[in-house]
């Protein structure tokens, strides 16, 4: 079949420089490989559309990569391979752009979506033409390999819209028997139900209130093909010049990937050789890591995995035949990412054996306490005491089954012995009375360890530490012989008034004369709320001179009321 | 005939006790972007640091080929009929891997054995250092083997990171430990023997001076001990002087840390490997 090929973008548009309006191929009974070319064509340029808004629905905690740009990459290289292959038949169009997936294959949701169209090339490997039926068989074929692909399959990704995708199908073309447009069409529908169900089957994406990013991209590429078969060209129409590679580029700093954090690579490679193996090489990957992906035929491999050891998986790969296209990335690289992440979501990460509840309030200092391990954040403080379904409501939430609860305050310590009691869960509450001692203990948590050592370990290390909290007096008063006029700035050392100065830095001044002893070798500088990074740059500077021995931190703490914390350790 | 030991740069060991001990060193191999620099031979340890933190990208370290063993065993095998091979450890490197394969590449009558050390830097050195006086007092391979593994199990290594920041870079902090600290500043003690986990998290340079050197002695009846340091040679006279004053008779290794621990560590990483005396029967 002759004729003029869809442009892809562009760029290309020298190669595929027309839609050419083709005879009307709805109702026909059976479609060739160049229908097959032009059906994805149009799912690719629909897909290279809404790339961008795939991305945006990649938000932490479940950080996919830009989900989008790699199944549109993906999605290019699948086409390209598919215009090298001048046949029409069905089986050699449908195989070509199986090999070109495989081959260009980015990110999981990459690696997933060549291996749906593997399945559906594997389903066609006999048909020269296809029709509504065979299409039918393809996408359960489809659904099967992918499954297999994925080492541990989860429900509410891309796997599952793909089995929703293919059940529509078969159910459509029952009923309307021979009609292509109308198989289509209900696979559209279903895949656009699946996706919107992807948060109640995934808890990680409920909580970001987004649906599956792969899953979404399924269904704008079924949605392109519809609209090539519906003949909506003009929605087809080629996009501006854009640089995909620069995109990806931009996606590989972004985080990358589900993972469960515990391993350092996203390794991919190809290996070609004969009588590969991918389920032995499967097995062997998930001995070297998780989110592992082996796809590909006897002939050429594409495998995915996170792992501490990228040699070890490369050599492996170059035991079995020779080894292309590596790739590592470095998954821990994006902490800081993560951290910007876990400060606007308020995602808590899951640390060990014990779970740590920490009462603050203060945006900087919830993230540090976060940063060292902390499950949950009560926000509470001096002025705001939390109340006990508060803390026990945070204790629950834990999903350890021992607890320490960091009060920070000696008026919270109460309330959460009293949520303590009240659970069913192993709770310790160490009597933590200021942030400096919460932040001595927690920085003293082992993970490894439960509930009795470190509760010991921590009560020792939040000893340690001395405390002076600055803030405004409320009123005019006589305290222990001190005299306070209102609105002055007082200091708190150890939670004892004993310092009065008309600054905030003078306040500062006085303490840290009476704690800093030669034997001080850190001071931690907290600064609230309405405080200044230069403020506080000023006084550390200040300290620093008078003290040179003396390490002085600066950390933005964010808390209301005290201008100052500092911890003297 | 003699028994022959052959590491790799991983062992940090000084270039006077290899020569004493005549073990042959295979130099790992640390990648500055597709640039190779074979450990000690294209790049000095004081050129690694340097260009550690001045290069915008970061390394990646690696095994040494499967061809540099195979040349390392063949330098050999007319000396000796057996080869005691022992590495990084499989947890950290393909290094094992990769003298596996080169073993298995060459045939031959002289038998190879390779052993995982299961760690790194003088963890691993001292099994080698080892297996090499065993060796050279005409042991046979068997006992040369078990003198290896003997300090395998009982060799404790830790790592004092100045900074997270290489770590990080080197993709060598899991996510969740990256977020150690990682607002405090906090200089972190590691374990590092079959995994890597965190030990302590000090946050000034004393106190984890202080802190490495106290779980280092908390081993009992420790029979050797090593320090290790990439730029902080007073920092390692300082703990070989406490370990002394501690422990009088033990002998204490000083060594340099190279790429191997260093590109992950960075600048400032210091190291303490104790090993246990072997356990009298009850």
């Amino acid at each position: 079949m002759a004729g003029g090929k869809l442009p892809l973008t562009s760029a290309e548009s020298d190669r595929r420089a027309t839609i050419t309006h083709r005879r009307r191929r709805s109702n026909a009974t059976t479609y060739s490989g160049g229908d097959l070319r032009e059906m994805f064509s149009a799912s690719t340029i629909w897909l290279e559309r809404n790339a961008q808004a795939i991305n945006s629905i990649n938000v932490f905690p479940v950080p996919d990569g830009d989900t989008g740009t790699n199944m549109y990459l993906t999605m290019r290289a699948t086409m390209d391979e598919a215009y090298e292959s001048d046949s029409e038949a069905a089986n050699a169009v449908a195989g070509a752009m199986a090999r070109g997936a495989l081959m260009g294959a980015r990110g999981n949701s990459g690696v997933i979506l060549s291996q749906i169209l593997r399945g559906f090339a594997d389903s066609l490997s006999e048909k020269e033409r296809f029709n509504s039926l065979d299409f039918v068989d393809a996408l359960h074929e489809a659904a099967v390999k992918a499954d297999r692909a994925v080492s541990h399959p989860v429900e509410g990704t891309i796997l599952t819209v793909m089995r929703a995708v293919a059940a529509a199908a078969r159910e459509r073309s029952r009923k309307m028997r021979g009609n292509l447009k109308s198989v289509l069409a209900a696979a559209v529908d279903a895949a656009k139900d699946a996706v919107a169900k992807t948060p109640s089957l995934l808890p990680a994406l409920r909580e970001a209130g987004v649906v599956d990013a792969g899953g979404q991209g399924l269904y704008v590429m079924l949605e392109g093909a519809l609209r090539y078969l519906r003949g909506d060209l003009a929605s087809l129409a080629p996009l501006a010049v854009q640089d995909p590679e620069r995109t990806w580029a931009r996606a590989t700093i972004a985080v990358h990937d589900v993972g469960e954090g515990e391993y350092g690579y996203c390794t991919e490679f190809l290996v070609s050789g004969d009588k590969l193996n991918a389920g032995a090489t499967l097995e062997r990957m998930l001995e070297l890591g998780d989110s592992v992906l082996v796809v590909g035929d006897e002939t050429l491999l594409r495998v995915h995995l996170h792992t501490s050891q990228p040699e070890t998986a490369l050599a492996y790969g170059r035991s079995l035949g020779k080894v292309t296209q590596p790739k590592v990335d470095n998954i821990a690289e994006q902490a800081q990412q993560f951290v910007a992440h876990v400060q606007s979501t308020g995602y808590e990460p899951d640390l060990g054996v014990v779970g740590i509840v920490v009462v603050a309030s203060g945006a900087g200092l919830e993230n540090v306490f976060r940063s060292l391990g902390a499950a949950a954040i009560v926000p509470g403080g001096d002025t705001m005491n939390p109340s006990i379904k508060q803390i026990l409501q945070a204790v629950e939430s834990c999903s350890q089954q021992e607890v320490i609860v960091l009060p920070n305050n000696k008026n919270i310590v109460l309330a959460a012995q009293q949520a303590a009691k009240n659970s069913h869960k192993r709770v310790h509450v160490l009597r933590t009375l200021s942030v400096p001692q919460g932040m001595a203990a927690l920085l003293a948590l082992n993970p490894e360890q439960g509930l009795d050592d470190n509760a010991a370990s921590m009560e020792l290390a939040c000893r340690d530490v001395q405390t002076i909290e600055v803030t405004k007096a409320i009123r005019t008063t006589s305290v222990d012989g001190l005299r306070v006029r209102i609105g002055q700035d007082i200091a708190l050392l150890d939670g004892t008034l004993a310092v009065a100065e008309d600054s905030p830095q003078a306040a500062v001044r006085e303490s840290i004369r009476r704690l800093v002893s030669p034997q001080s070798s850190l001071a931690t500088i907290y600064y609230g709320a309405r405080s200044t990074a230069e403020d506080a740059e000023a006084l550390a500077e200040e300290i620093r001179a008078v003290y040179p021995s003396l390490q002085v931190d600066i950390v933005y703490g964010g808390q209301p009321h005290y201008s100052y914390i500092i911890s003297i350790e | 005939m003699i028994v022959r030991i052959v590491t790799d740069s991983g062992a940090d060991l000084p270039a006077e006790v290899v020569e004493d001990l005549s073990i042959t060193v295979v130099p790992l191999v640390t990648l500055f972007g597709d640039q190779p620099f074979r450990d000690g031979i294209d790049l000095t340890t004081d050129q690694f640091f340097e260009k550690l933190v001045t290069s915008p990208v970061h390394p990646s370290t690696s095994q040494p080929s499967v061809g540099a063993f195979q040349k390392a065993y063949e330098g050999l095998v007319d000396k000796t009929d057996a080869i005691v091979s022992i590495h990084v450890g499989a947890k950290f490197s393909g290094t094992v891997a990769a003298a596996v394969m080169a073993r298995d590449s060459i045939g031959g009558p002289c038998r190879i054995e390779v052993v995982d050390s299961e760690g790194a830097s003088l963890g691993l050195g001292f099994a080698v250092a080892a297996a090499a006086r065993a060796a050279n007092a005409g042991a046979s391979v068997d006992d040369v083997v078990a003198a290896a593994q003997s300090v395998v199990r009982r060799q404790h290594t830790m790592a004092l990171l100045d900074t997270l920041e290489y770590a990080r870079r080197g993709g060598r902090l899991s996510r969740v430990e990256a977020l150690l600290g990682n607002l405090l500043h906090v200089k972190p003690i590691l374990s590092v023997k079959t995994e890597i986990h965190a030990l302590s998290r000090p946050r000034t340079r004393p106190a984890a001076l202080q802190r490495l050197f106290d779980l280092a002695m908390a081993y009992p009846n420790i029979e050797r001990v090593g320090v290790m340091h990439a730029t902080s040679p007073d920092d390692a006279q300082m703990l070989v002087e406490w370990v002394k004053e501690r422990l009088p008779s033990v002998p204490v290794q000083i060594a340099r840390l190279g790429p191997a621990l260093g590109a992950h560590g960075g600048p400032g990483i210091m190291g303490m490997t104790v090993v246990e005396g072997e356990k009298t029967e009850a």
